[in-house]
């Protein structure tokens, strides 16, 4: 217990200057003024006891005020104290939200260069509706030709089929000229018949043997004018653009049709 | 000396890199980032010797680690290796067609779909073997050359892998077919003729792929298999990831290429080996989350911040 004292007592003042010392003084002062005799020197000795309490009282007065100056000192710092943990930790919830923030400008930072770089990528292929428009346009041209084709093909049948009929009339006419022949050489027999309106027509005009042969030589270069002229007229031309040239319109009546369906009368009129 | 690839433990506090001497060197993380770190904190603490052969590929599973070393896979527990105790767990080795020369193994990669391990290396193929029961299921063939990177494309299921035969084939990990076939270097704005038609890195986020090697660093675009941005980093890239908005890329030359998936290169951040052969980020941990570099050098690099390296780890 005396050592706490001791203690203490070094801590507030332990260099003997100050308030103790003065203090100390005060006790001795007053004692030997208690013992003194004289009451002129214990006036003034009085006095400077007065002094010196004096002086203690204001010294006292000072560390009081200096201990309440503390005090309010470590509240206003508490409070700071307090202030400046607040904000850390408004700080800190900033700071996530930042980074959170951060994250998502990232994604969409990311997001849009995928974006860009596609976008890179599709502008490299031809815009889709003039595209569109071109593959329209090619098809109705395609639909036109095909529909051209499909007329010269009808028209090559046509003719075809014409001449084939042409070639046949004039094939049954040789052999009627074979088969005169024939019944001319060997009048015995009968001239075979023929099946075919020509032939039995041929038949039944030409009678007399003598008389067919150059009816029929006559016949034989009708027919052959008529194979020339044909040709010339209806041997394929070649096909012209639809722009210029003979259009393909609707199939004419061929007059080689009429020649070949009339060639017996043609001929009856020629030779009656 | 040089590193050839790394792998972050599942708990994220452990790294461990391989080199070419078959070592593996574990490395705590949780040590060398703490701040009162010193230069004994940057050596591993631990180093065993795994393969007789260079290890080029290490994976860690939720509780392995896998390394592929001398054409055959082991398995070390990760929780053994952080009590400094190096023991195999497993060793197996898929079957090659020829027992005399033993392809090495360049890439392996985890199918979590079907909890298997797909391996590709020298002899041209894929061996997928199951994880669990340790067989091997199929092999895919298609590749006319060794295989160098393999890649998942999670959300499909499909397995990408590039090799030096310059082809990037999409196999369907279901059926074992493969299902597209990129030869990269045909087109001409990745090609690069001086450096070779073999594809060296390849990583994909289910709907672009990142690859490169003798042609370009190049990203596509999976669904319509075509190339939209190049990037034009000299040197041939050996690896390289997607990481939020950039693509980081490592290869040739002693920088970490930061990238935009514009094309634009935004940065190159200089590190200390002179070429680099492996970058790994960990994503394993929230407190320790660095990215580090290794290549040509026993340094690897320590990133804490993704612009500047913070420190080496050595080997």
């Amino acid at each position: 217990m005396s050592d706490e004292v001791i203690r203490k007592r070094l801590l507030i003042d332990g260099d003997g200057a100050g308030d103790d010392r003065r203090i100390n003084v005060l006790l001795k002062s007053f004692v030997k003024w208690c013992h003194s005799a004289a009451p002129e020197e214990g006036f003034t000795q009085y006095q400077r006891m007065l002094g010196t309490l004096a002086q203690c009282e204001f010294s006292m007065g000072k560390t009081l005020l200096v201990y309440d100056m503390n005090l309010r000192e470590m509240e206003n710092y508490e409070k700071i104290y307090t202030d400046i943990e607040q904000s850390i930790t408004a700080a800190h919830e900033k700071i996530a939200e930042c980074k959170k923030e951060i994250l998502r400008a990232k994604r969409i930072r990311k997001n849009r260069q995928e974006y860009d770089a596609l976008a890179k990528v599709i502008q490299q292929h031809p815009d889709r509706h003039e595209t569109l428009k071109q593959l329209e346009a090619l098809d109705k041209e395609l639909q036109q030709l095909s529909r051209i084709k499909e007329n010269v093909e009808d028209k090559l049948e046509l003719r075809k089929k014409q001449f084939h009929v042409l070639l046949s009339t004039i094939h049954e006419l040789q052999q009627t000229l074979e088969n005169d022949e024939k019944s001319e050489n060997d009048e015995s027999q009968d001239s075979p018949m023929e099946n075919g309106q020509m032939s039995i027509v041929a038949f039944s005009l030409y009678g007399e043997t003598e008389e067919t042969q150059p009816v029929v030589n006559k016949q034989v270069e009708l027919a052959d004018n008529v194979l020339r002229l044909t040709e010339e007229r209806y041997l394929p031309v070649p096909y012209r653009t639809p722009g210029g040239g003979h259009p393909p319109g609707p199939v004419e009546q061929p007059e080689c049709c009429v020649w070949a369906s009339e060639f017996p009368h043609f001929l009856l009129n020629r030779v009656l | 000396m040089s590193v050839f690839s790394q792998s972050f433990s599942p708990c994220g506090r452990f790294l461990a890199a391989s080199n070419n001497y078959g070592e593996i060197a574990v490395f705590s993380l949780s040590s060398s980032l703490s701040p009162e770190a010193t230069g004994i904190n940057q050596k591993p603490i631990l180093t065993f010797t795994a393969h007789e052969g260079p290890i080029f590929a290490l994976l860690s599973t939720d509780a392995h680690l896998l390394s592929a070393g001398n054409g055959e896979i082991s398995a070390w527990s990760w929780a053994e290796l952080a009590k400094r105790n190096p023991k195999a767990v497993w060793i197996r080795r898929p079957q090659y067609k020829s027992s005399l020369e033993i392809p090495e193994i360049n890439d392996m990669i985890v199918n979590c779909r079907d909890n298997s391990l797909a391996v590709g290396g020298g002899d041209n193929n894929i061996h997928i073997m199951d994880l669990e029961t340790g067989v091997f299921k199929s092999v895919l063939q298609g590749h006319t050359d060794y295989i160098h990177c393999l890649s998942m494309r999670e959300r499909e299921g499909e397995l990408l892998s590039g090799g030096e035969d310059g082809a990037v084939r999409i196999w369907d990990c279901r059926t074992g077919q493969s299902v597209h076939r990129l030869e990269v270097y045909k087109y001409e704005e990745c090609a690069r003729p001086q450096y070779g038609k073999w594809i060296s890195c390849l990583t994909t986020d289910s709907d672009w792929m990142l690859c490169g090697g003798g042609p370009s660093l190049s990203l596509w675009h999976l669904r319509s298999l075509s190339p939209t941005s190049i990037f034009p980093l000299s040197g041939c890239q050996r690896q390289a990831m997607f990481y939020q908005d950039l693509i980081l890329s490592v290869g040739e030359g002693h920088f970490l290429s930061h990238c935009l998936l514009g094309g634009d290169v935004k940065s190159l951040i200089p590190c200390s080996p002179p070429s680099l052969n492996t970058v790994a980020l960990n994503t394993n941990s929230t407190e320790h989350r660095v990215l580090t570099v290794g290549g040509s050098s026993d340094q690897i690099d320590v990133f804490t911040n993704l612009s500047y390296k913070a420190f080496s780890l050595s080997f």
